[in-house]
């Protein structure tokens, strides 16, 4: 088989290196902190220190925060400067107000802000499907998804701060975000095989192969336990809706796991497409997959997260430009 | 900019973001917080029990609706079925404010059963019966003789497929909901019969998490505490035999982690019209009870509404300030048992309830409140007349953020048109406009702004990105 064609346009090196290291502190944060951060109290004793494992989280939570304005600032896109300014200013402004004026995060000024940050986070995502294009597809889902999480997100600001009637939206919105995330998961996993017809070679194939066993072996445990055992399934959903925010019925957690698999060989998959093929494009595709899904359905309530989102879409825009010329 | 100097930003950003990574596990550093959650906001005033919710700055406050989801059903507990009679309630409406000395909480729901002021169990009302049935067929008798039996319980038929079990089902609990219903007997509610008055008191519950910011996901969806339960004859054969263990585990009364307090109205003994509110203002039964006797003789004095303080830890639900007239003592007699307030009305086909009490905490175990402060909060509702009561409720699923604000609320113009006819044979009408609330604007120019506000930074961010690619 022909070996993938390299992408046209390749991020320098510092860029690359600061996007791995984004990459890495998002995941690190999201397993130890906010997974772990509401899962630790239920585990049963394992002889590990659930306390010492979220102190990985709060390491990787901190390193994000310096992380994010860098590469805001190496992302050579329009705009730049008000994104790097503005987010720098709410991520860091946000910390040293919590010495300063701890009561910040309640007064109007602040709430317009986050309604800034907010409508700065749906900018970037537009943004970046204006210039990856058709190339943005596979995130569709993820994008809209984003995107019905940052209206509840107005809706709550608008009327718990600006006494607007919007605070009854949060039930329209379950079950479309369930879909869309559904749809996400079979988007992403198809994209990364569809990528295999611009050719592969050994580690490109041995690399598939690898994500797809670790999605098989993390999904079929959970989708027998809960396939055959109710109890389970309950257990189960009650982590999903900790963990991860998403609160679907015990019935659906066999769907759950398989999707869960799904996600996590799209992820891999795309990640290792984009070392291998040495298309960056797929890298930071893979990275904004885990962003999208995994924030959607947390509470916003830290600047970091609009954040990781803002910078995982200016990095698609960034590198999906060039890789589109 | 050269290759070099970038690199070298780069590998500073990464040192950089070590060091500081570092440092937060060993300095603690607050992270950037976005405004989010429930918003109590300082007003000038008092609460006026008599009309809750009618009071002047409740029209500048918005109600933040949560919706509420039944306790008893697969989505909030592992059981394998959902029990019919909880989770009526499918929202509240909650507002909240604060005045520089107390706190105010409004709260309203739909009751389409009506106001209940039945007594409730613990003091003299209805007992907590248990209507349990069979959806697939008839009810196994055998199984429900054994299980009523072990736990000292009667019964009786209502026919085939349904029975009542007269008394508190709180040991049973765990049994009703994981084993019982693999022989064929399922938990449907609580017995209700309006016409005999077999009904129990509408209540509502916030709960007020004290723990770290570790919030415990169970907030609300607590029940009786029997944790480590064993039970024995031939019912603790049989849960050897199916489940592999005769304990119960469930430790239903406690919370997963942390410590909270929980603020209850009853209709039926906490608030003035209940049926058995006089027991409650007899300072000799309150003596009797374990309230302290200071504060008992005001009372009966000056009887008022208010709300009973529970703690709720890993260990147990427990009462604050009495010998354990609901559930076990945790502290003992305190002076400030009454210290809380309530007012409710029932109007429209709504509970409007609302609890005033000072910022400061009047008793041990109970939440302090610091303005500028983030709680995490939950609510839940019951209607007695329908068989929700104790164990089966409606409860919001997970805690909500809650800050105590220094600001006043966001004001709005509200307009009002009165027309007047004056006389018959004239028939003149005048319209006169007032509007409340100073120095406001209009909520529609609010909606406008803060949805302009928006769409604007996306708009003119596009135009200028547009622009500045072109030329590129």
């Amino acid at each position: 088989m022909d070996s993938p064609k390299p992408s046209s346009f390749f991020p320098p090196l510092e860029y690359k290196l600061l996007l791995a290291l984004f990459s890495i502190f998002f995941l690190l944060q999201f397993i130890f902190r906010e997974f772990l951060f509401y899962v630790a109290p239920f585990m049963p004793s394992t002889g590990i220190n659930m306390v010492d494992l979220e102190l990985v989280g709060t390491f990787a939570v901190f390193g994000l925060e310096v992380v994010v304005p860098f590469l805001l600032y190496m992302t050579d896109i329009p705009l730049r400067t008000a994104y790097l300014a503005f987010v720098t200013a709410m991520l860091w402004g946000g910390t040293a107000l919590g010495y300063l004026y701890p009561i910040y995060s309640s007064t109007p000024f602040w709430a317009l802000a986050s309604l800034t940050l907010a409508a700065f986070t749906a900018l970037s995502l537009i943004i970046m499907v204006y210039e990856l294009k058709a190339s943005s597809a596979p995130l569709a889902p993820l994008v809209a998804l984003q995107m019905a999480s940052l209206t509840l997100y107005v809706a709550d600001v608008a009327t718990e701060y600006f006494g607007l009637p919007l605070g009854g939206l949060s039930p329209f919105f379950v079950y479309p975000m369930l879909l869309l995330a559904g749809l996400g998961g079979i988007t992403t996993a198809g994209y990364s095989i569809y990528l295999l017809t611009r050719g592969f070679n050994k580690k490109t194939a041995a690399a598939y192969a690898a994500a797809a066993v670790i999605g098989f072996a993390t999904a079929y445990p959970l989708y027998q336990l809960t396939l055959y055992n109710s109890f389970m399934a309950h257990i189960m959903s009650m982590v999903f809706a900790m963990g991860l925010g998403v609160l679907a019925p015990p019935v659906s957690m066999p769907a759950a796991a398989a999707f869960m698999g799904l996600y996590i060989y799209a992820i891999i998959a795309l990640a290792a497409y984009g070392v291998l093929a040495r298309s960056p494009l797929h890298y930071a595709m893979a990275a904004a997959t885990l962003i999208y899904l995994t924030t959607a359905f947390a509470q916003h309530a830290v600047v970091v997260i609009f954040a990781s989102v803002i910078a995982a879409a200016n990095a698609l825009a960034y590198i999906g430009r060039g890789w589109a010329k | 900019m050269t290759w070099g100097t970038k690199i070298r930003i780069a590998i500073a950003a990464a040192a950089l973001a070590v060091v500081v990574g570092i440092a937060a596990l060993f300095i603690p550093m607050p992270l950037a917080q976005a405004s989010s959650g429930i918003v109590a906001y300082k007003v000038v005033g008092s609460a006026n029990l008599a009309a809750p919710g009618t009071e002047s700055f409740w029209q500048n406050i918005p109600a933040y609706n949560i919706s509420l989801v039944p306790n008893l059903a697969q989505q909030m507990i592992p059981i394998s079925y959902n029990v019919p009679t909880s989770g009526l309630v499918p929202y509240v409406l909650v507002k909240a404010a604060w005045n520089g000395t107390d706190i105010f909480i409004l709260m309203e729901w739909p009751d389409p059963y009506g106001p209940s002021y039945a007594g409730p169990a613990a003091i003299a009302g209805p007992g907590h019966w248990v209507l349990v049935y069979n959806p697939k067929g008839p009810l196994n008798m055998t199984f429900l003789k054994i299980m009523t039996s072990t736990f000292h319980k009667s019964y009786f038929v209502l026919n085939s497929s349904y029975a009542v079990i007269k008394g508190s089902p709180r040991p049973m609990e765990y049994v009703l909901a994981y084993l019982a219903p693999q022989y064929g007997v399922y938990f449907y509610g609580y017995y209700v019969n309006l016409t005999s008055g077999h009904y129990y008191p509408d209540r509502a519950a916030i709960m007020w998490y004290m723990g770290s910011q570790q919030s415990p996901s169970d907030c609300m969806n607590i029940g009786g505490g029997h944790p480590n339960f064993a039970v024995g004859g031939e019912l603790g054969q049989i849960m050897n035999s199916t489940i592999g263990s005769n304990v119960e585990p469930y430790t239903g009364g406690s919370l997963s982690s942390g410590a909270a307090n929980i603020w209850e109205w009853i209709s039926g003994a906490t608030d003035p019209q209940g049926d058995n509110f006089n027991y409650l203002a007899n300072a000799t039964w309150d003596i009797e009870n374990g309230i302290d006797p200071t504060a008992a003789e005001q009372f009966a004095a000056s009887p008022h509404g208010f709300f009973v303080n529970l703690f709720a830890n890993q260990t147990g639900l427990y009462d604050v300030g009495d010998n354990g007239i609901w559930y076990p003592n945790a502290t003992g007699p305190e002076p400030g048992y009454f210290s809380g307030y309530t007012g409710a009305v029932y109007k429209d086909g709504y509970w409007i309830v609302e609890f005033v009490r000072p910022l400061q905490a009047p008793m041990p175990d109970t939440v302090n409140l610091v303005p500028g402060n983030t709680y995490d909060v939950a609510f839940a509702v019951w209607i007695g007349k329908a068989g929700e009561t104790s164990w089966d409720k409606s409860i919001s699923p997970s805690f909500i953020p809650l800050t105590i604000s220094l600001s006043p609320p966001p004001t709005t113009t509200t307009t009002t048109t009165t027309t007047t006819t004056v006389t018959a044979t004239s028939a003149t009408t005048a319209t006169t406009t007032s509007t409340t609330a100073p120095s406001a604007l209009p909520s529609a120019v609010v909606a406008v702004a803060i949805i302009g506000v928006v769409i604007a930074i996306i708009a003119i961010g596009l135009v200028y990105y547009s622009i500045r690619r072109r030329g590129k």
